[in-house]
């Protein structure tokens, strides 16, 4: 995971130029992966292993005084991680990076995250 | 920075990852499936393990690495990296193959095609295969027309 903590900041209207803790890269390994293991008839390694360097991210988020505050452009097969599981508000497409759908949290959406809500 | 220990917190998220995709940027955006990648099919998978042998060895030999050295350096066992050199019937997992691409500079997402690990509808990539088989040895010093074929290949594999 590579996160970025000065370059990007929230697009939100409702927390608009406020700072945030942007995944620039994040990806579990490929033996860690069910939906790649599986078809090929062998177990996965780990599980959750993204889900933890997610948590990393948003811990750092506060940490950094950004109150959980997150973005990230998501690629198109994992959208539905983002928006339905964790919970992120899905702002818009990107032009300017390969039109991705960028993704966002706000305090009370990290909040919920880490409760497990 | 204070993980979770909940283990009802941890079954959940790894529910919940399982069921996607979760990377952003990266090797495995390559591998997403939306991409065009499938599982192999047996017609394509001996043809591409004779060249994952030939270009394994000729890159190997090229950056003059012995087996036990680039078994130290991509950290794999040297009995499977034998194993892979020697019985093209023998599988490799995704991390040896991901191991030795980062260690001989080769693009992972075709080595495990060539691997049989997946399959890419490419017939561009199946001529530049068989083409690279022909032209190169698998024993012996790397000859001048086999640097020659080696540079294509791997030119070939990059930029597609």
């Amino acid at each position: 995971m590579k996160v970025e903590t000065v370059a990007r900041s929230c697009r939100l209207p409702e927390q608009q130029g406020k700072p945030l803790v942007y995944i620039d890269y994040i990806e579990a390994a490929p033996w860690n992966i069910k939906q790649l293991m599986e078809p090929l008839g062998k177990p996965q390694q780990y599980r959750g292993v993204g889900s933890r360097l997610f948590e990393a991210a948003v811990l750092q988020s506060f940490e950094e005084d950004f109150k959980g505050r997150l973005g990230l452009h998501s690629l198109p097969g994992s959208e539905g991680f983002y928006i339905k599981e964790c919970g992120m508000t899905p702002v818009g497409r990107d032009p300017h990076k390969h039109n991705l759908l960028w993704c966002e949290f706000t305090p009370e959406q990290a909040h919920r995250y880490l409760a497990g809500e | 920075m204070k993980f979770s220990t909940n283990p009802k917190w941890l079954e959940r998220r790894a529910d919940q990852e399982d069921r996607h995709f979760i990377s952003v940027g990266g090797l495995i955006s390559t591998l997403d499936p939306t991409c065009q990648t499938e599982l192999p099919s047996t017609q394509n998978v001996e043809t591409t393990k004779t060249v994952f042998v030939r270009l394994l060895q000729l890159a190997r030999r090229e950056r003059r690495m012995s087996l036990e050295e680039l078994a130290e350096k991509a950290d794999i066992d040297l009995a499977v990296l034998v194993k892979i050199e020697t019985d093209e019937a023998f599988e490799p997992d995704l991390r040896t193959v991901h191991q030795l691409a980062a260690v001989l500079d080769l693009p992972p997402k075709k080595l495990m095609v060539l691997a049989g690990l997946l399959h890419m509808k490419d017939a561009g990539l199946q001529q530049a295969s068989v083409r690279f088989a022909a032209r190169s040895e698998p024993i012996g010093n790397v000859s001048p027309e086999e640097h020659a074929a080696l540079e294509e290949y791997v030119k070939f594999l990059n930029e597609q």
